[in-house]
């Protein structure tokens, strides 16, 4: 995958292509508004990164331009405002979402793999976690190279964990990604597919850990050492 | 009523009296002077003026004309100039009643100048330039606290992004921790500078929703740190009148808190009560009775350590009293306990 990050500080810009170049990301970085229009021209990126405070004007006005020209790319814009108003003004310029900073780089990779998944915009991808991976094309993960065999529902629970790695999803999210509307969901089903995936990962070792939040979800990390 | 050495009737009394005596005293001398010269004091039986009879005259003059009439003027002035102004600085009591009302609270006050007498209205005016500029400064000291909390953002974004680079280790996580305290204090400034701004007000909020994204958002904090946490609201909604954002980052503070201090182990609580409080528990070592009350002070610590700012309770009990709601320090045998107890929305 590669970005456009379009952001005039130059330590922020570093910091954050270094941090996403773990995550097998290629960055592009454009220190001023004339400097990404010129980048673009060539469509080599998947998604547009967005400071808002550029040299040459407000980074919002940058997306209807874009969007005249047929530039359809994903635009995740960053911002040291972060007001609420700051941020319905930059949703209806047309950004696909608006992350305020500081942000954490798992929250950022989240978000880029949400804008990412909309129609039209379908990448195919392997998420790595500790020594887990996850083909979200094939859906299939894997430890090592040996794939697992775990039931569909069971893929679903973890492929929707492994997209918020590091960060909580909620357990109406996950009941939704693993049921269809005509399902009728028992209280303590996602409970017990949980367990059981718990169960398995840590037989394959595959270094994941699912922790249970009470009340609120699950959350999957690297297992700390 | 007191005549006071300073009060501005016992000075017009003070000097109208004995300026009335020496006018008194210069017309009646003339008035004599002139009768003397006209003749008229020795028309009496052609009697010559003699020194004893000028004296009569003078004494008769003095003491059945002047210092009558005197004793009349200064009882009139007396009674009058205490009316005269009451009545001119009856006005100003609007202004003093204006002035009473000011506080520390948004700037833009100034006292009305229409009905204060000419006399008054320069102290009034150069009181009004002065609370101009006192709210100018005010404004600065706004802007300078906003742009610096704003400014503070990308250095913290970019120390985030590097720390969350670094290889997993314990080491990491305390710094994750610390930044995301910075990240915090950064908001919590910017949200009492937004909430002392004129025009900001209080919107319904669901606490269950608040404590729920709260809980959510720091829990992978909690759990790097080797807590388990949990959210359990008592009810489905408990809505109450507030500044959501603000309240969102009061509890996010309190979570860190628990965080920080909790041990590192055990399980991290936040509870929201359907009286309208959000509770948010840890099983550490929890706070002394002694230092309950101070410890929502500015830059109190329980021991003198050198990580966090000391500034953190203190901006959520802020956050709280604009609210109108209470924080408090719950006795509990284990742990602290920390409650935000919020008025509930009408109508629910």
């Amino acid at each position: 995958m590669r970005l456009l990050l379009i952001e005039d500080e130059p330590e922020m810009a570093a910091a954050l292509a270094s941090a996403l170049g773990s995550f097998d990301i290629l960055v592009d970085h454009a220190p001023t508004l004339s400097q990404a229009e010129a980048a673009l021209a060539s469509s080599v990126h998947d998604a547009i990164l967005l400071d808002r405070q550029m040299p040459d004007g407000d980074g919002l006005d940058l997306i209807p331009k874009l969007r005249s020209k047929g530039i359809g790319l994903p635009i995740i814009v960053l911002t040291a405002r972060g007001d609420t108003d700051d941020r319905v003004a930059g949703l209806n310029k047309g950004a696909d979402d608006y992350l305020a900073k500081p942000f954490a780089v798992e929250e950022l990779l989240a978000r880029l793999r949400a804008v990412l998944r909309r129609p039209g915009q379908l990448v195919a991808t392997t998420l790595r976690v500790g020594r887990l991976s996850f083909d979200c094309s094939h859906r299939s993960a894997s430890v090592d190279g040996a794939l697992l065999d775990l039931p569909r529902r069971e893929l679903l629970v973890l492929e929707t964990l492994i997209q918020r790695m590091g960060r909580t999803v909620l357990r109406a999210a996950l009941e939704e990604s693993v049921y269809n509307f005509d399902d009728e969901i028992q209280s303590n089903a996602l409970d017990a597919h949980v367990s059981r995936l718990r169960r398995k990962l840590a037989e394959a070792d595959a270094g994941v850990e699912i922790h249970g939040i009470r009340g609120i979800g699950y959350l999957l990390k690297r297992a700390s050492k | 009523m007191i005549l006071r050495p300073t009060s501005l009737r016992w000075r017009l009394v003070w000097r109208l009296v004995p300026m009335q005596g020496v006018i008194l005293t210069l017309f009646i001398l003339t008035i004599t002077a002139t009768m003397r010269e006209g003749g008229l004091f020795v028309d009496d039986g052609g009697v010559p003026l003699t020194t004893e009879r000028f004296i009569h005259g003078l004494r008769f003059v003095f003491g059945g004309v002047i210092l009558p009439t005197l004793g009349l003027m200064t009882l009139a002035t007396l009674i009058a100039t205490p009316m005269v102004i009451r009545r001119a600085l009856a006005s100003l009591g609007d202004a003093a009643e204006q002035a009473e009302s000011i506080d520390s609270g948004p700037p833009g006050t100034r006292l009305v100048i229409a009905g204060v007498p000419d006399e008054i209205r320069p102290l009034v005016r150069a009181f009004n330039d002065a609370l101009g500029r006192l709210d100018d400064g005010y404004e600065r000291q706004q802007r300078f606290l906003a742009d610096a909390a704003h400014e503070l953002r990308t250095p913290i974004a970019i120390l985030q992004i590097r720390l969350e680079s670094l290889a997993d280790s314990s080491e990491r996580t305390r710094l994750l921790e610390d930044s995301a305290r910075l990240g915090a204090l950064a908001e919590q400034l910017l949200d009492l500078q937004r909430l002392n701004q004129p025009g900001s007000h209080r919107m319904r909020v669901d606490l269950v929703a608040i404590g729920q994204r709260v809980t959510m958002d720091l829990a992978p904090l909690a759990i790097n740190a080797g807590y388990a946490i949990c959210f359990e609201p008592e009810t489905e909604r408990v809505c109450a009148m507030g500044d959501e954002l603000s309240l969102a980052r009061a509890v996010t503070n309190l979570v860190q808190n628990a965080i920080e201090h909790g041990g590192r182990q055990g399980m991290i609580a936040v509870r929201v009560g359907r009286s309208g409080t959000i509770t948010v528990s840890d099983e550490g070592a929890g706070i002394p009775a002694e230092h309950r009350e101070r410890i929502f002070e500015p830059f109190h610590r329980l021991q003198p350590r050198p990580r966090g700012a000391g500034l953190g309770l203190n901006l959520v009990r802020e956050i709280v009293r604009w609210h109108d709601g209470e924080i408090a320090v719950l006795d509990e045998s284990r742990g602290a306990s920390f409650r935000i107890t919020l008025p509930l929305a009408q109508g629910d």
